[in-house]
């Protein structure tokens, strides 16, 4: 089935694109419908002249892809009526995916055998359908209502962003890509920089403007830079389609009539602007994604313990890792059919801090760390490292613990009682 | 004219720009460090070169038309245009006709060609606590006196001043004993070893198939909670020498200043700790016309938005 799926999948996102083009640029509807057909073809036929792709050629398409994507960001920015612009678009947008399509429809194939060939061109043979029944659907439709000819482009690169790619581009960001790409470079530009500048770089020396150059070679630095790549584009074609002049209205008499052409005015406006909104809003959310990615949760299993008696005694460095590296560690253990969560974790001052995985205020769904802080499941409050200990707010509600040498031991009622008191009796931090 | 106004268009100015990023994006392949690529390139590419004063006259040529500009003096973008191309030259002339001399010395000893290490004053505390394996021991000052052919001059980690033998200053210092090690007969001096920051240990490979890892003792173990930190007296400081043949370990031994240890065939004696310095020596014109780039590419970044302001307002 994913024979079939995949192909007719690929071809319905080509088709889209090329559907949008056609749409605005209808007096070329032609020549894109032509010069896509001819991309399409190209990129199979690489894709077969050098299968199995690999080594250069798979780095140089995985390159391609994530730079084209920007470039048709950026040819909005240039874009006029001419045909050439949705050529390069085309171009740009369908030949890398066409290639790996054609190489994952052979990989299939060299698994399971020759049928995978006849499934994927029905695949290929539905997507094209749906072209032909879309593009007679859509000929009465306007779409220059709704996209300019910077627009469309702005709207295509969102829409390569959100859906474009196969094999491992979709299962990395563009962004993230972007950002470690453009942090590689900047790091040795601002190495080389420094040392042109003759700044000092022995380990053991540093000055101002050490630390300052070093900021420009800085992860942070570098994600800033990505989000105004990505935020330029849209916000400049929408200031542009904000700045469009009003229609001349003065020389009409009639109130309505003028209010008429203002009306149209504004809708044209709306309608313009939303996908390019959309665009926007596209490039905030895989910002930050990319930004989470720089920083990943961290929510470790909770490890089971078993009370001696009273007391439940916690390994501070055993199999589990040591509890001097700063990660937040939860442990659980059983109690007249309930299961009860902690969380063990040392402070940046050098406490080990016990408390239940549940604060005061929220359904007890617990903590995950990201970096110098936790964060709450249910309300995604950050609470600093620091004040692990601390009562009140969302913060996780302490609990009496010893410590022993390399032994952090609780009272297995104190938990329990600490645990009703504030969670409740009828809620469990249990799974 | 035509010529200067082709060269100062925006889609010139885009293909040079197309072009050295097309550059820069095909050494990403297969090029652990593509911007090394390029710095390589613009040393032998006669073509990387020319795109490069191209870019340059590019941004020379528009600072001209908006300095020139009939409506309005536009300072900042002018300011910023002229620094950039500033950057661009000076990092084309820096990379070519750089030329590096780095000097690892103590006080008294000679430099190069004339020069000598006078005096040298270092931040360096006597007692140094480190805690976990971050470092966060860094100098803050160190200056040295340097004779110059009979000048005396003052030599900084930053700003560099100019000598004799092109602009100087210091990129490194560092507290380490001479070491003598004698294996079998075969016999190695060691010198201005990188041993700070006094919790990391540095590896020499001896003589065949013999190695010396060297660093700092602590003197003290402190511990609070479950934090460790460790104390390291830098006065009278002790090292930890351990030689290995291959995994085996010949001779492990804290040792101080001037103290001898053999055992294995082996004989190690130790000097007295002496404070070191890197001094660096540049001759480079182009430093100074990349830092009239740096400097006038910051002010103009503050005048560029003020011009936008006023340009608005008109």
């Amino acid at each position: 089935m994913t024979s079939f799926f995949i192909p007719f999948r690929e071809i319905v996102e080509f088709s889209l694109i090329v559907l949008l083009l056609t749409g605005v640029y209808k007096d070329h509807k032609k020549s894109l419908i032509g010069s896509a057909v001819l991309v399409l073809i190209t990129g199979g036929l690489i894709s077969l002249a050098n299968y199995p792709i690999s080594g250069f050629l798979e780095k140089a398409f995985t390159g391609f892809m994530f730079y084209s994507f920007l470039m048709i960001l950026f040819l909005s920015l240039v874009s006029r009526g001419n045909v050439i612009y949705p050529v390069i678009c085309t171009f740009l947008a369908l030949l890398v995916p066409s290639a790996q399509l054609t190489s994952i429809i052979m990989d299939e194939a060299s698994l399971k055998g020759g049928s995978v060939y006849v499934y994927a061109l029905l695949g290929i043979l539905a997507g094209i359908l749906f072209f032909v029944i879309a593009l007679r659907l859509m000929s009465g439709f306007n779409f220059k209502r709704f996209f300019g000819t910077e627009g469309v482009m702005v709207f295509i690169s969102a829409f390569c962003f959100l859906f474009g790619g196969l094999k491992e581009f979709s299962t990395s960001s563009v962004i993230t890509a972007l950002q470690q790409g453009l942090q590689r470079f900047l790091t040795s530009f601002v190495i080389n920089l420094k040392e042109l500048l003759l700044v000092p770089q022995g380990r053991m020396i540093t000055t101002a403007l050490d630390d300052t150059l070093s900021f420009f070679g800085s992860a942070r630095f570098a994600m800033a830079v990505t989000a105004l790549i990505l935020f330029i584009p849209p916000v400049y074609v929408f200031i542009k389609l904000l700045f469009t002049p009003e229609p001349e209205t003065e020389g009409i008499e009639v109130n309505a009539e003028r209010r008429k052409i203002v009306a149209v005015y504004l809708d044209d406006l709306i309608r313009k602007g939303t996908p390019l909104l959309f665009a926007f809003l596209v490039s905030i959310v895989m910002l930050h994604s990319a930004n989470l990615a720089m920083n990943p949760k961290y929510d470790p299993e909770p490890i089971p313990v078993v009370a001696d008696g009273e007391i439940i005694t916690i390994g501070l460095s055993d199999k589990y890792g040591d509890i001097s590296d700063g990660r937040i560690r939860k442990y659980s253990f059983r109690h007249k059919g309930s299961v009860y969560r902690m969380i063990v974790m040392m402070r940046p001052d050098g406490e080990v801090v016990a408390a239940l995985d549940a604060c005061e205020i929220c359904p007890p769904t617990g903590y995950v760390q990201r970096g110098e802080h936790i964060i709450c499941k249910y309300c995604s409050t950050p609470i600093p490292v620091q004040s692990l200990g601390q009562s009140g707010g969302c913060n996780p509600i302490p609990v009496q613990y010893q410590i022993e040498g390399n032994n952090l031991t609780m009272i297995k009622d104190d938990i329990v009682h600490t645990h009703d008191k504030w969670v409740g009796k009828d809620v469990r931090t249990g799974h | 004219m035509k010529l200067v106004r082709i060269i100062s268009s925006g889609k010139f100015g885009l293909l040079l720009l197309a072009l050295l990023s097309g550059t820069y994006l095909s050494l990403t392949f297969g090029n652990e460090d593509p911007w090394f690529g390029m710095v390589e390139l613009m040393k032998s590419s006669f073509l990387m070169q020319c795109s490069m004063v191209l870019f340059s006259l590019h941004f020379i040529c528009k600072s001209i038309y908006s300095v020139m500009n009939i409506k309005m003096k536009r300072l900042g973008s002018g300011l910023l245009f002229i620094s950039l191309s500033l950057i661009i030259l000076g990092i084309l002339f820096s990379v070519i006709f750089r030329d590096m001399e780095k000097h690892r010395v103590n006080v008294n000893d000679n430099i190069d060609k004339g020069l000598k290490l006078v005096s040298l004053d270092l931040d360096m505390p006597g007692e140094v606590l480190i805690v976990g394996e971050e470092n966060s021991f860094t100098l803050n000052k160190a200056d040295a006196v340097i004779d110059d052919r009979g000048k005396q001059l003052h030599l900084k980690a930053f700003p560099f001043i100019r000598t004799s033998s092109g602009y100087g200053y210091i990129n490194d210092a560092g507290l380490s004993p001479n070491i003598d090690v004698t294996i079998s007969g075969q016999s190695i001096t060691m010198k201005r070893l990188d041993l700070l920051p006094p919790n990391k240990s540095m590896s020499v490979p001896i003589v065949t198939d013999h190695s010396m890892e060297i660093g700092f003792a602590a003197d003290r173990e402190i511990k609070k909670g479950r934090l460790t930190a460790l104390h390291y007296n830098l006065q009278s400081p002790g090292y930890r020498i351990v030689i290995k043949r291959s995994d085996e370990v010949l001779l492990d031994e804290v040792m101080q200043d001037n103290m001898t240890k053999e055992g294995n065939n082996i004989l190690v004696k130790i000097g007295a700790t002496e404070k070191w310095v890197e001094i660096v020596f540049v001759n480079s014109r182009a430093v100074l016309i990349l830092y009239m780039g740096v400097i006038g590419l910051l002010i103009g970044m503050v005048l560029y938005p003020v011009e936008i302001y006023y340009r608005l307002r008109a």
